[in-house]
């Protein structure tokens, strides 16, 4: 990789960390929307996109602006569901969580805002609790997604590292418990050499623990949009490090595990899967799993021709693993793609929807999980690229 | 045949006929001696030279013979000659000791000389302008018709025009609240022809449309170019700034992301940004640093504002992909100090002086200053953010931290019509700008601490000269520049829009970057040299050459701010330079008695820029960046008078935009550098036509101007991730139509309309995912607005001792999107609403014009205002404004 990349990654790191969760949230029976699958896209040359709902899996072409329902938002950066509703980071420039519904007809409205700060990542855990965290501050705030109201905050500063800079990457609930992964950095930008955990009980709102492991770096610290963190069937919790090529502190990329029940890293289990799967030493990107320690992740598996080609350049290509072999392959009938955007491989209808921005394809691939069987799902011939695609019930 | 008293008889032979010749020509000349020499006594008194002539003619019994058009006619003749030769006597009364003589029989015929024929050409024009009692009439426009030549007054009346062909002229001389006159001026050859016109206060009607009628308008944009004239003299006793008056004309809009001295963007048919170059006095505004920004400056602080819309001419030299605007300073002709001052609403106050001082031989002293200052707390509509429960509540509050201070001076020392130069100064100037930032590209959540500032000086020299019996001109141009522009964002405080503090920022950022704070400097020299060569070939064909050379060194610091993380280098350190030389040829061709002009030009851009790759924080790697390049363009204009009141004319341009140092280098922050950056190109087409006519004997002009514009290879910004670039790519196509009209509708009752629709759409997507948006029209611009304006000047009150004027215009834009809505389809798409302004204002002038104050209400009806998108402008605003001028 080149210098400049390497050097890239961190500051990048720094100011992009940021992710939204959509697992393990409390299903409760409800009336279902007669439009649950949601599509985000998003402008490859401006921050500005769209947001559509369906009700159906789309197939073929999708000319999405031309859809009734269709809203435009002034900054696209996807979202989570919770129930029958969904959450967005914004729509219109202001930071914060935005609450959305859709009536029987496919039309979205919001119902709620909660101003936040920059880069706000959410997880809704009830139909009366959610946790939100920004740069703003270090702390996690406590809200209702009911009234779209904050309700207090959970204090970290028992888990401050002491950085300049410590912000949380990206947030998940299991078992009663938040897990917040977290950076501690220094003014120049320098992470220290390990990643951090904090560890929420969800019951009382109070910092229970902060773990600690070595030798890692960025615990969930991904790109806009991608899964960093996954729950297996059986209750293991997957964790991604994203790690760092540049600077003094070379880690490559990491994946984690708390064992179901524990509340604290499996140290017999480490996997430097980006220094062992793709081509060359690289970063990964995201972490869906499947069930059954089957997972999902894209990697870069080319070097860039240009600095700035590690946005631009199709030279990332999704991986099926086995997390528990610590082996991976290709999955080469999908195509390599381009680094822009989303990499959120989501699970509905008993298929794995993988996103895909190529000059040849611009939409989603779906992998039928039954058979492995790959094929176009469908294309997007406007509105800009994917950026995150969902299915609320 | 019978001469001098010699007969010969005519042969048949051939020979015979050449000896016949021989001898009549050896005749004639012993003849000649003998009718020249002829002695006689006669006396003239005060006798025009042809006068003279007639009586010698009597006296000599002879008949003289001359070219009408070599007549000394200015020339008066009382002398005595007592027993003188003829030739003397001609010599004496022509004034020409040259003159050469072809006598044949008793008929003598005058010759010029070549060379005195040249010397004869030009003369100079001086005069004053007053009206029926003698009263000096300020500021009135002297143009000459069938020219682009033409003047404005003095506020005393008088006027110089300078070095005209000696000829016979058809001068228009206009004024606001006078009928305008058509009078004949003759010029003689290095003579200073004086006039003293009279124009006769409009009682009947006016025979000018005062609102923005102004003959130096009128004959600029009935010129081969397709300009809009946007004359400042005519509203200079308004309380309006530069961007205001700008803002009424067909084709143009500016937008403004707030208050007085907000940043400002103009678009010219479609095209904005740095699309558009802009000229002060015909020479790159580069070397100003941006501390000349016209655009915040009172009305009347500049001349007039020349807005390029087709051909931008090469004696402008600069690579103006949509257009140029040329600001053109304010002249002065006798000494004066003119001082103005205006309050208006949100503590904003606007001063400007003006000194004008000329000495014996020709020298002068010029002084322009200015100063603006303002609080820029009006109240807008904000959403602050409960402090339990986040929740946003809208509430109307006032800004607490806009302000906004500029001071602008410069002292020009010179001399004019000397042996060595026709005109030559120097120039010193500086400049300071303050502005306290109260929010971002959208207006969501307040800053409360952090500014910047601009400041610097300027030097510059202006030489112009010209040859060869005037038939070349040599002007040269230059100027050497620094300014210093900083940013200061230190605080973590985080404030809410009641300007409270709600808390303290937990990362180590400033306002405006979280992750930095920072107290950046960048330093830019710069200098920058024109010249322009014209020579005239003939009547008809003119040549000009131009070039201009300029240097652009930007090297800065912050103590705060990003360092590279293997060597510690602050990147703003590594000096960024930018040459370009930019060249140009063009002619000027006329015929058909100037009915029929066209011009063609060629420009040649060359470039080259260097800086090391420490610019862009997320990808540096110290590598050397290089970029170069050596492009042409041409370009081809024509006009054609159908009639006296119909013309119709075109223009051709390929132009060429070389990319400039920030987008090259990028801000060392979040603008990525991109190298390989080419120049972005169009083609432009102007076609239109104009008719002025008098129904009734009340003027009326209409003009109707149709524009095609096709971009490619377009440098636009790409906003990638958290970081953004500038990158080549998309074509697009602005179509359009303008139309003008300026009409005297009754006694004293004026009105102008103009409207615009510009058609700017995408043709070829910037990236594959956006090949949807092929056809679109282009987001975030205007495409439909129109503007009118009604004045009237009421009757002579008080003897003519005061004078009263009440105006009103409306100003509306169509609504337009922030982003591409294919189709229209989008319900919720985020739009910039339609605006309808209207500002209104009475002005009054006493002590013949020496004070005049105006009082305005802009936006009088208190509609929320906004140029960008959730960016809200100002609603009414007062203003008073005192005008004095000391002579």
């Amino acid at each position: 990789m080149k210098k400049g990349n390497l050097i890239s990654m961190r500051y990048l790191l720094l100011l992009i960390i940021v992710s939204c969760d959509n697992d393990d949230v409390q299903i409760e029976e409800e009336d279902s929307s007669e439009y649950p699958y949601i599509l985000f896209t998003q402008n490859a040359t401006s921050t500005d996109g769209f947001l559509t709902a369906f009700n159906e899996l789309p197939a073929g072409d999708l000319d999405i602006v031309s859809q009734s329902n269709v809203i435009s938002l002034a900054s696209s950066q996807g979202g989570i569901q919770f129930k029958n509703t969904f959450f967005a980071r914004d729509k219109d420039g202001n930071n914060g969580l935005l609450k959305y519904v859709i009536d029987e007809n496919g039309n979205i409205s919001e119902v709620g805002f909660i101003d936040g700060g920059d880069r706000l990542k959410a997880v809704v855990v009830s139909d009366t609790k959610g946790y939100y965290a920004d740069f703003d501050a270090f702390n996690i705030q406590i809200f209702n997604p009911e009234t779209m109201q904050r309700t207090g905050e959970v204090d970290l500063s028992g888990a401050s590292q002491g950085g300049v800079i410590e912000v949380i990457n990206f947030m998940i609930e299991r078992d009663g418990k938040l897990f917040a992964g977290f950076s501690s950095f220094s003014l120049t930008g320098v992470s220290a050499d390990s990643v951090y955990l904090a560890v929420v009980d969800i019951a009382t709102d109070q910092l229970e623990a902060t773990r600690i492991y070595p030798e890692a770096l960025y615990l969930g610290g991904l790109w806009f949009r991608t899964l960093p963190f996954a729950t297996d069937a059986n209750g293991d919790l997957y964790m991604q490090a994203l790690g760092d090529l540049s600077g003094a502190t070379q880690r490559l990329s990491k994946i984690l595990r708390i064992k179901s029940g524990e509340t604290d890293f499996d140290l017999t289990y480490e996997w430097d899967i980006s220094n062992t799967l793709p081509p060359q030493p690289s970063i990964m990107r995201g972490l869906t799993i499947a069930s059954n320690g089957k997972a999902y992740t894209c990697l870069q598996t080319e070097t860039p021709s240009t600095t700035t080609g590690i946005f631009s350049e199709p030279i990332w290509q999704y991986y099926e693993l086995d997390l528990e072999n610590k082996t991976g392959s290709l999955i080469s009938d999908i195509p390599s793609f381009i680094g822009f955007g989303v990499f959120m491989v989501m699970e509905m209808n008993n298929q794995l929807l993988f996103p895909v921005i190529s000059s040849s394809f611009n939409g989603y691939y779906a992998m039928d999980m039954a058979t492995g069987t790959v094929q176009q799902q469908f294309k997007l011939t406007s509105g800009g690229a994917p950026r995150s695609f969902l299915k609320i019930d | 045949m019978t001469y001098n008293g010699l007969i010969f008889k005519m042969t048949g032979s051939k020979r015979n006929i050449v000896l016949v010749l021989w001898m009549f020509a050896c005749s004639s000349v012993f003849s000649q001696q003998n009718l020249m020499d002829k002695k006689i006594t006669i006396r003239f008194e005060n006798q025009a030279v042809d006068e003279a002539l007639k009586l010698l003619m009597n006296e000599a019994d002879c008949i003289i013979q001359y070219k009408s058009s070599d007549l000394p006619r200015e020339r008066r003749v009382t002398k005595s000659f007592e027993q003188t030769a003829i030739r003397t006597i001609i010599k004496e009364v022509w004034g020409d000791n040259e003159l050469r003589f072809l006598p044949i029989g008793n008929k003598i015929t005058i010759q010029v000389s070549p060379g005195k024929k040249i010397k004869r050409k030009t003369g100079n024009l001086l005069g004053k302008v007053t009206d029926g009692k003698e009263k000096p009439v300020p500021f009135a426009t002297i143009a000459i018709k069938g020219t682009a030549k033409g003047v404005v007054g003095d506020a005393d009346g008088t006027f110089q025009i300078s070095r005209l062909k000696a000829g016979t002229y058809d001068l228009i001389i206009s004024s606001t609240g006078y009928q305008s006159r058509e009078i004949k001026a003759t010029i003689y050859s290095n003579e200073t022809t004086k006039l003293t016109p009279q124009l006769i206060e409009s009682v009947s009607h006016l025979d000018e449309v005062i609102i923005l009628g102004q003959s130096v308008k009128e004959i600029k944009e009935k010129n081969v170019d397709n300009i809009e004239v946007i004359d400042l003299d005519a509203v200079r006793t308004e309380a309006s700034d530069v961007a205001a008056v700008m803002s009424r004309s067909s084709g143009i809009t500016i937008r403004q992301s707030g208050g007085v001295g907000s940043n400002a963007t103009v678009n010219i048919n479609g095209l904005q940004g740095k699309a558009i170059r802009y000229f002060r006095d015909g020479i790159p505004l580069d070397y100003m640093g941006g501390a000349f920004n016209f655009l915040i400056m009172p009305a009347n602080a500049i001349s007039r504002v020349d807005v390029y819309k087709g051909v931008v001419p090469i004696e402008l030299g600069s690579d103006a992909l949509g257009g140029g605007i040329n600001i053109i300073s304010r002249r002065f002709y006798t000494n004066l100090l003119e001082v103005s001052y205006e309050h208006s609403s949100f503590n904003t106050h606007q001063a400007t002086a003006n000194l004008f001082l000329k000495r014996k031989r020709n020298q002068f002293i010029k002084m322009s200053s200015m100063i603006i200052s303002s609080d820029n707390d009006y109240p807008v509509n904000v959403e602050i953010t409960e402090p339990e429960t986040r929740n946003r509540k809208q509430i109307t509050t006032e800004k607490f931290h806009d302000s906004f201070f500029s001071f602008f001076g410069e002292l020009e020392v010179g001399i004019q019509d000397k042996k060595w130069a026709d005109y030559a100064s120097v120039s010193l100037g500086g400049s300071t700008i303050d502005r306290d930032l109260q929010h971002g590209n959208l207006m969501i959540n307040p800053y409360g601490e952090a500014m910047q500032s601009l400041d610097g000086g300027f030097v510059s020299v202006k030489y112009k000269k010209t040859f060869n019996k005037e038939k070349i001109s040599l002007a040269s141009f230059s100027a050497a520049s620094s300014f210093d522009f900083f940013v200061q964002d230190t605080s973590s405080r985080i404030y809410n829009w009641l300007g409270k503090i709600e808390r303290i920022r937990p990362t180590p950022g400033g306002e405006l970057n979280s992750t930095y704070k920072s107290q950046r400097k960048l330093q830019t020299d710069f200098w920058i040299n024109r010249t322009t060569v014209s020579h005239s070939i003939s009547e008809q064909l003119e040549l000009s050459i131009n070039n201009v050379i300029s240097r652009k060194y930007r090297v800065g610091s912050d103590p705060l701010g990003y360092r590279t993380l293997d060597d510690n280098v602050d990147p703003l350190t590594t000096p960024s330079i930018l040459f370009r030389n930019i060249s140009g040829m063009s002619l000027k061709y006329q015929i058909l008695g100037g009915k029929l002009i066209q011009s063609a030009g060629v420009k040649n851009f060359i470039y080259r820029s260097s800086a090391t790759n420490y610019g862009s924080s997320f990808f540096s790697n110290s590598s050397p960046l290089e970029n170069s390049g050596n492009n042409w363009g041409a370009n081809y204009a024509i006009k054609y008078d159908v009639s006296k009141s119909f013309l119709v004319r075109g223009s051709y341009e390929f132009s060429t935009r070389i990319p400039d140092d920030t987008e090259i280098f990028g801000d060392a922050l979040f603008l990525l550098a991109n190298a390989d950056l080419t120049p972005e190109r169009s083609h432009n087409l102007n076609f239109g036509f104009r008719i002025d006519e008098k129904p009734g004997d009340r003027n009326f002009t209409l003009e109707l101007n149709l524009f095609l514009r096709r971009l490619f290879n377009v440098i636009f910004l790409k906003q990638t991730f958290l970081t953004s670039q500038y990158v080549n790519g998309g074509n697009s196509i602005s179509r359009g139509a303008e139309l003008d009209l300026e009409w005297e509708l009754m006694k004293n009752l004026d009105l102008f309309f103009n409207a615009t629709y510009q058609d700017l759409r995408l043709l070829t997507a910037r990236d594959f995912t956006e090949t949807y948006q092929e056809g679109e029209r282009m987001p975030n611009i205007p495409y439909f607005f129109f503007n009118s304006g009604l004045k009237y000047k009421f009757p002579p009150i008080l003897d003519d001792k005061l004078g009263l004027n009440i105006y009103g215009y409306q100003q509306y834009v169509h609504r337009y999107f922030l982003f591409f809505n294919p189709g229209g389809n989008i319900d919720n798409a985020f739009k910039i609403p339609t605006q309808n302004i209207v500002r209104v204002g009475l002005s009054g002038s006493m002590m013949k014009d020496a004070v005049t104050i105006a009082l305005e209400a802009n936006n009088v009806t208190d509609r929320l205002a906004y140029d960008n998108f959730r960016v809200q402008k100002p609603g009414r605003t007062w203003h008073i404004k005192i005008n004095y001028s000391f002579k």
